[in-house]
């Protein structure tokens, strides 16, 4: 079995919950959209909602960010956004419901929508279980005491009912965990943010997020240049519009194009992109993603056409909830 | 990536040639900036010889209007070629940059402006 990638929150900066006013409109559209096209029965409501695209039913997602990287014997999570509390629940469910549970959580970085969702983390509350915490940064321990903390929050980090393991991970170097490796590349971020190489049976996936990408040609890249050869599948930030990342410089986060031609240019086989805006409607990611797809489909002929040697990528905006094999 | 640069009086013709991409962004970034150093306050991007922008590409002009911006001057683009215009369009840039038809549009658009920038509205 190779790596299997879930995201459970893809949201930036934060949690974005579709508000009540927006779901009425949303239902009152899809009921319009199921009489107009000259439906009427019961029986016809699942190949109608089949028939719509994914953004017109459950959208995007609203939690932060939270991906989760199986292998058979190995399971690694990536950041502790507002995703990690329905993660906990499922893994109530295995060894960690009985107090017999190991997690290892990596951390890209500290910002609050990669750690606010740990303290409704459940299994960090039951004995038993060994928590393993994963960063490049030195002050992970630190981060952890003052996210549990009165009065922020009623547990302190000595009363978890888990055991909490701290690992400092080497940048650039890779370090096994199971049958995963793992090395750390530094991004292109306010407060140093690393993103991690993960490596399985000869399949590579990338994490990306956050980076504004600033550094985009091999010279530049430099050291950081592997997060981005070789690779299966990379989730990429796209927080922004090209047009919004050159008003916001040093804001920490790029734009789907930065990463399809980044992509196109090392041979990235797949790209996910993440970290959406959370001050975008699900309608507004989906713009997003159309005219993403324009760019994409143009750039590929403009390069059969000008010989630019370009690579074809599969790409698309994930979703909270997807899941896929790298 | 060629950048091969004229002078009309006061405005600075730039001809790029070739892909502006990642890989030769830095190269017109620092011509930019240099040109803005040696207090150039007028632009024009002549876009005929090139074959193709990426993001990167985008960023760069984009950077350089603002900056030109600043300091008072003005940026204007000429003789994109189809497929270049059309990633403008869909990089939502067409609205931000003056593009004209032709070098000879963009350069009368620029000597008949009395405050550059503003005198657009
Ligand atoms: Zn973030
Ligand atoms: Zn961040």
């Amino acid at each position: 079995m190779g790596m299997h990638v879930k995201f459970w929150g893809v949201r930036g900066s934060l949690p974005s919950p579709t508000g009540p006013e927006a779901l009425v409109t949303r239902f009152r559209d899809l009921l319009h959209a199921f009489f107009d096209i000259g439906y009427s029965r019961k029986a016809e409501i699942e190949k109608f909602l089949e028939s719509l695209p994914p953004h017109r039913l459950g959208g995007y997602g609203g939690n932060t960010l939270c991906l989760e990287v199986t292998t058979g014997a190995q399971q690694i999570i990536i950041d502790g956004g507002s995703g990690i509390r329905p993660l906990g629940y499922d893994l109530l469910k295995g060894p960690c419901g009985k107090g017999k549970g190991e997690v290892h959580i990596l951390f890209t970085h500290f910002h609050w929508d990669h750690v606010l969702g740990l303290p409704f983390f459940t299994p960090i509350f039951i004995p038993g279980n060994t928590i393993h915490l994963y960063a490049v940064e030195p002050d992970l321990p630190d981060v952890l005491k003052t996210i549990f903390r009165k009065p922020n929050f009623p547990v302190q980090m000595e009363q978890l009912g888990a055991k909490l393991v701290y690992h400092r991970l080497p940048p650039r170097q890779p370090t096994r965990l199971g049958e995963i490796t793992v090395t750390p590349y530094q991004l292109d971020h306010p407060d140093p943010c690393w993103g991690y190489r993960l490596e399985h049976q000869g399949k590579v996936f990338s994490h990306c997020a956050d980076t504004e990408c600033k550094r985009s040609n091999r010279e530049d890249l430099g050291p950081d240049l592997p997060m981005y050869q070789g690779v299966d599948l990379m989730v990429f930030d796209a927080q922004y519009s090209i047009v919004e990342v050159v008003e916001k410089v040093d804001w920490g986060h790029a734009a789907a194009l930065i990463g399809l031609d980044l992509a196109m240019q090392e041979g990235i086989k797949k790209v996910a992109f993440i970290h959406h805006e959370p001050a975008s409607s699900d309608d507004k990611i989906a713009q997003a993603e159309a005219r993403t797809r324009e760019y994409y489909e143009r750039q590929v002929k403009t390069s059969r056409e000008e010989n630019l040697g370009l690579h074809e990528v599969d790409w698309f905006f994930a979703r909270e909830g997807m899941s896929l094999d790298v | 990536m060629d950048i091969i640069e004229d002078k009309q009086g006061a405005i600075v013709l730039l001809g790029l040639v070739g892909r502006l991409d990642s890989g030769t962004s830095p190269q017109m970034e620092e011509k930019v900036l240099g040109l803005l150093a040696g207090g150039a306050k007028q632009l024009v991007v002549n876009f005929a010889r090139l074959d193709y922008i990426s993001s990167a590409g985008l960023r760069v002009l984009l950077m350089a209007a603002k900056k030109l911006k600043a300091s008072g001057g003005v940026i204007a683009l000429c003789a994109l070629k189809p497929h270049i215009r059309e990633v403008f369009d869909i990089a939502g840039f067409t609205a931000m940059f003056p593009i004209h038809e032709s070098e000879a549009l963009a350069l009368r658009s620029l000597t008949n402006m009395d405050a550059p920038w503003d005198a657009r509205g």
